[in-house]
């Protein structure tokens, strides 16, 4: 059995060269190494993984996620600098860091222009949550102890009746061996 | 004309000599690539590769070690890195093709060669399973074009281990071989 392994083994390990290998190193060697087979292939295999690597990044740019948008819009305004976002982001973001800040007296009118901004970019002239403006406290119903039901307390005002004596009873007495026998 | 006299005229840029260097080499080079990747096309592809980078890294042969256990070192890493690329995992995904394919029966009575045939088909697809650092022992031993020393100097793995990495390869296959039924 191990001789007839050792044979097949050598036999598949012992592969020759085939006819012309020599000839083919010596005309790689003449054309200065190039050609190897796989550059070709290589770059087409770059080229392809390059191309699906800028479909994916572009399928996920800022310019598609519509809130982004919208919140950096607001932000340009009144909120913190975004480190990353449109290019229309970045001309407001750039504007507004050339201005002064806005006085008090100026921001109602910044918002507006924001708003009219907003309304032509989307269409909708509903401000974004962080805009909308609070309801008056007053407006708020108050809470207090003062404003929980009474619960009668009915089991402490039932009257309890007159007592009544107990009259005595007659018990007979019994032999010293009656209960015995029983 | 031996070996160093070739080196010596190629190392002078004579590429007649190299080209001698590569008819006397060869085989052994291309059984070597073939331990490692397992496909005979493949195998002539980095034997060419192996070739190319001896001749541009031939100025700096010293001659510590034989031509031969050079050349051998030379096309161990060049196939370990032809195994790794992209490419050839591309290409083999897309490919039918076996590793170690059976080899063609020798003349033999017609039952004689359906029994061989069926025992090297065997032996082939059992080989395939092996892990690889068995297999490629195995295979570079099989081969007979080195002795365990000139491997060992070639591949910087102890003889000792080689050894037993053989041994264990044939241990294994012996042991699969004998699960198929091939124990006689």
């Amino acid at each position: 059995m191990n001789e007839r392994i050792d044979d097949v083994l050598r036999e598949i390990a012992s592969v020759d060269a085939t006819d012309g290998f020599p000839a083919r190193v010596r005309e790689r060697l003449d054309s200065g190494g190039a050609g190897s087979g796989i550059g070709l292939p290589l770059l087409a295999t770059a080229a392809v993984v390059l191309l699906l690597a800028a479909g994916v990044w572009l399928s996920v740019k800022p310019d598609n996620l519509d809130t982004t948008t919208e919140v950096q819009a607001g932000r340009a305004i009144e909120g913190p600098p975004q480190t990353t976002g449109t290019a229309a982001g970045g001309q407001e973001m750039a504007a507004r860091d050339a201005a002064p800040s806005p006085s008090p007296s100026v921001r109602p009118a910044r918002m507006s222009q924001a708003r009219t901004a907003r309304v032509a970019r989307h269409g909708s002239s509903t401000p974004p949550d962080h805009e909308r403006a609070l309801p008056a406290l007053s407006g708020l119903g108050a809470i207090g102890p003062h404003s929980l039901p009474t619960v009668p307390l009915a089991i402490h005002e039932r009257e309890v009746g007159a007592l009544r004596a107990i009259e005595p009873i007659d018990i007979p007495a019994l032999d010293a061996d009656e209960g015995e026998r029983r | 004309m031996t070996d160093a006299e070739l080196v010596e005229r190629a190392q002078a840029g004579d590429t007649a000599a190299f080209g001698v260097i590569v008819d006397r080499y060869q085989h052994v080079v291309v059984r070597a690539a073939m331990a490692v990747v397992g496909r005979r096309d493949e195998a002539e592809d980095v034997a060419q590769d192996a070739f190319l980078r001896a001749y541009r890294a031939l100025p700096g042969f010293r001659g510590d070690a034989s031509l031969k256990t050079w050349l051998l070192t030379i096309t161990w890493r060049q196939a370990l890195s032809h195994r790794r690329s992209l490419v050839v995992w591309l290409r083999r995904f897309g490919s039918s093709a076996d590793e170690f394919p059976e080899v063609a029966a020798r003349s033999a009575p017609h039952d004689t060669q359906l029994a061989d045939a069926e025992f090297r088909r065997a032996v082939s697809s059992v080989i395939r399973t092996l892990p690889r650092k068995y297999r490629e022992a195995l295979m570079l031993a099989a081969a007979g074009d080195h002795t365990f020393e000139e491997m060992s100097q070639a591949l910087g793995v102890p003889a000792g281990t080689l050894k037993w990495r053989v041994s264990e390869a044939r241990r294994q296959l012996k042991q699969r071989l004998a699960r198929l039924g091939w124990d006689r």
